[in-house]
């Protein structure tokens, strides 16, 4: 857990596009943040699916403090509290991209699949520039939907 | 250059012989020329006027693609006095340039030829007066390049400031960067350097054609991939530029459809309140603009949201562990192996293994961390409290900004449905021409909706070609360098590469500095304008890469997308401005400023700043004004600086002329109106 700022994070291959359009075109303000909802999808609908071609995406110094928290406490709770799992931020990260990658699959198949172009899909999906404006208030309604506000009355 | 007189005659609306006698510093301290109209009465038409008579020009860079005969500069009413007869149109200038007077004189013949007027150059003449009195003519065809020595005719354009040009460059628009790097290019005065660029970079080309064919196979495929990116990357280019042309050239002509639509009287409230309505959801679409912007930066605050149940749930885990004192634990882990090791209590009694009092020992151990285990684990806890504290707040922000953004959305529909009705009440004016008018106005905007949707696309195309070329160019050193210099056609392309990227370097260094240089004096304008809230917070005025401009904040962060639209005015005006003043290379400006309606969107705190702080950087300021944005309050304003040395009212003749009337600054305060006029 020492928040380590010298690991490649890595996404499957075929999103490097994708990861390189929102941040392109004003989407997301860098990789680490889409990374993060990724994951947090991921772990959130309980799917991890390992990165069949690794493609190295961006440090794991531009990870915020709360983002390498929210990942700690991912690990810590699917395994039963053992801080074991999260001594070594290599293999926090190695579980992190499973899940952001399987966030991914689930970002495309609820509404991010709309915005990209067709011919695109099968292959390595790339957004739309042409009618992907709105993709922020769709980010943020979709975190709206997610969250559960009575759970958040602390 | 300081303007001292100018003498019209039959030029534009101007019939016969008028005068405008300019404020000039020599004459005291005042150096500001009021000239006051509603609009159409000729405002423009002076500053045209100027640049006619230095420069022979008819056309500034606002009329874009109006075409020549619409540009008449000959009085149309003298013309129809006297059918049949030339008219002889006159501007004569009296100017002052390093202490030696300019007077200027350039005519023109028009005649009516049946349905079309038809305008010759008549005469140019220019007389020089040095200090000691001698006065010397110039040579005709010496004339332009006396007056391209005292002002290039290139950054001519800005020392006008017309507020459509003041509201287009804050817009992210492939238009608006077009004119910012005409600006800065102009700017450059490098020709010389852009020929020779061009010319090696077709050497380099014809070279490396050559090159295709020869023996190494990797090279000839580098260097055809790089080919045909290149053209591409050029193809992408053209096809941004002409539509940068297609939107300007539709925007203009829905301009001139406004106008034509403006001749039914019957149907003008409907067009005023149709503009008034396209106005409003120009600034709703800024503001859903500007709440997208918002959301995306709330994207990675406030997705910890969806994990919320997750950081709460390990939070507390970790809460009870500090509770129990597990962590951090009462007792120090080394400290207990160390007693089940030597099996004896810090207390000196005996631990035996199995009894009750080891496995208790044994127990206390399992549930102890280890030091650094702990230390992260509070870290982790810290953390998470953090999170965990703001939840609240994240979730009432994405809602309230859903919400604002919702009504921003309901809004823009609404104004849509307003503008359909009223396009609708336009269109069913028992004006057939109205009604035709009004259709070609709609494929107008739904043509610029598509070209602009059609514009992003092509940019996108244009950035990753660019990327690419970077890659491949890279690629094809290495490759140059492993295939060797063997033959001399390798040698040639290697140089003519070489100096065709130090040429780009050289280039690119010229341009980064003088984007630097008006970057500076922007933001030192910008800081001096503002008022004092936006001076708090606004800090850095930018010429990005592209060619864009940027605001940054007191973190240094971009803040174009939340200033309001009296601050981008403000940084319009202060980016020209520094234009002007990078284009006189001086601190002070010493050519003529003419500023045509600037105060349109500003608060009475900017009009103020611009007031008192535009004499300090301008040696000669002509305001051209209107009376909705020139009132009394404003010139109260100027009279107390002590600048303001004349006032001059275009008024409309019976004829449909306008009459240049000199007012004393007292009397003119009575032509003025009071805020509360238009209240």
């Amino acid at each position: 857990m020492k928040m380590d700022g010298n690991i490649r994070v890595a996404t499957e291959a075929r999103y490097k596009e994708l990861y390189n359009n929102m941040k392109s075109n004003g989407s997301v303000n860098d990789s680490h943040d889409l990374f993060f909802f990724c994951a947090c999808i991921g772990y959130r609908n309980g799917s991890q699916v390992p990165i069949k071609k690794r493609d190295d995406r961006f440090w794991s110094r531009t990870i915020t403090p709360r983002e390498w928290a929210c990942y700690y406490a991912m690990v810590l709770e699917n395994n039963s509290f053992d801080y074991e799992k999260v001594a070594d931020d290599k293999d926090v990260i190695a579980v992190i991209e499973g899940y952001a990658n399987a966030g991914m699959n689930i970002l495309i198949d609820s509404f991010l699949g709309d915005y990209l172009l067709p011919s695109s899909k099968s292959t390595d999906p790339q957004l739309d520039p042409g009618c992907c404006k709105e993709l922020p208030k769709q980010f943020v309604h979709f975190i709206f939907e997610q969250s559960e506000p009575e759970n958040l009355n602390i | 250059m300081i303007l001292n007189k100018m003498m019209l005659e039959n030029f534009r609306q101007f019939r016969g012989k008028q005068e405008i006698e300019f404020v000039s510093p020599t004459q005291g301290s005042a150096s500001v020329t009021v000239i006051f109209g509603e609009n159409g009465r000729g405002k423009t038409s002076l500053f045209r006027a100027i640049m006619f008579c230095l420069f022979g020009e008819r056309r500034l860079s606002q009329d874009g693609d109006v075409k020549r005969e619409e540009l008449q500069l000959v009085n149309v009413s003298a013309l129809e006095a006297n059918p049949g007869q030339p008219i002889r149109t006159i501007v004569e200038l009296e100017f002052t340039h390093r202490e030696q007077t300019y007077r200027l004189r350039r005519a023109i013949l028009g005649m009516q030829d049946g349905g079309r007027v038809i305008e010759e150059e008549d005469e140019k003449r220019l007389f020089i007066t040095h200090a000691d009195g001698n006065t010397q003519p110039i040579q005709t065809t010496d004339i332009e390049a006396v007056i391209d020595s005292i002002l290039d005719r290139r950054v001519k354009d800005y020392f006008l400031f017309d507020g459509e040009k003041i509201e287009r460059l804050t817009r992210a628009s492939v238009e608006q960067r077009r004119e910012i790097s005409a600006g800065i290019r102009n700017l450059l005065n490098v020709d010389a350097l852009e020929t020779a660029i061009k010319a090696v970079g077709r050497l380099t080309k014809s070279l490396e054609k050559e090159l295709t064919n020869s023996s190494h196979e990797d090279l000839s495929r580098l260097l055809k991939r790089l080919g045909d990116n290149e053209e591409e990357q050029g193809r992408s280019r053209n096809k941004l530029n002409q539509l940068a042309d297609e939107i300007r050239l539709a925007r203009q002509e829905i301009d001139k459809t406004d106008k034509e639509l403006e001749k039914f009287n019957e149907i003008r409230h409907l067009l005023e309140r149709r503009k008034a309505l396209e106005h409003e959801l120009h600034g709703q679409e800024q503001q859903a603009a500007d709440a997208l912007i918002e959301m995306r930066n709330l994207v990675c605050k406030a997705t910890t949201l969806i994990v919320a149940p997750t950081v709460i749930n390990v939070f507390s885990h970790i809460e009870s562990q500090k509770q129990k004192g597990e962590i951090p634990s009462e007792i120090r882990r080394d400290l207990i192996e160390r007693i089940l090791s030597e099996k004896q209590c810090i207390c000196g009694s005996e631990v035996c293994e199995g009894s009750e009092t080891y496995s208790h020992i044994i127990d206390w151990l399992k549930r102890t961390k280890d030091v650094s285990t702990q230390d992260s684990a509070l870290n982790l806890w810290r953390y998470l409290s953090e999170v965990r504290n703001h939840f609240s707040d994240d979730a009432d922000l994405v809602e309230k900004r859903l919400q604002q953004y919702g009504n921003i959305n309901s809004s823009i529909a609404n104004i849509n449905r307003s503008l359909e009705n009223v396009s609708n009440q336009i269109g069913t004016s028992e004006r057939q021409d109205a009604t035709k008018l009004d259709e070609h106005r709609k494929k107008l905007q739904e043509s610029i909706i598509s070209l602009e949707a059609n514009a992003r696309v092509t940019q996108t195309g244009f950035e990753q070609f660019q990327q690419e070329n970077d890659r491949l160019r890279a690629l094809l050193k290495e490759e140059k360098l492993k295939v060797g210099l063997n033959d001399e056609l390798s040698r040639r392309s290697i140089l003519a590469r070489d100096t065709q990227d130090a040429l780009n370097d050289v280039y690119n260094q010229f341009t980064r500095e003088i984007k630097t240089l008006i970057g500076e004096s922007a933001t030192q304008l910008f800081r001096e304008l503002l008022d004092k809230d936006g001076r708090e917070n606004l800090r850095t005025i930018i010429v990005n890469d592209d060619y864009s401009l940027q605001v940054l904040d007191r973190y240094k962060k971009p803040f174009l997308a939340n200033i309001s639209a009296g601050q981008r005015q403000i940084m319009s005006i202060s980016f020209i401005a520094a234009l002007a003043k990078t284009a006189a290379h001086g601190n002070k400006i010493e050519i003529p400023l003419f500023m045509d309606t600037p105060f349109g969107r500003l608060s009475y705190e900017h009009r103020q700043n611009l007031i008192n702080q535009v004499p300090t950087f301008a040696s000669q300021w002509i305001l051209l004004a209107t009376d909705t944005e020139f009132r009394r309050q404003e010139a109260q304003l100027l009279k107390n600086g002590g600048m303001w040395g004349k006032f001059y009212l275009l008024r409309s003749t019976i004829d449909g002329n306008t009459m240049i009337i000199d007012q004393d600054i007292d009397s003119a305060m009575a032509v003025l109106r009071d805020e509360e006029d238009y209240l």
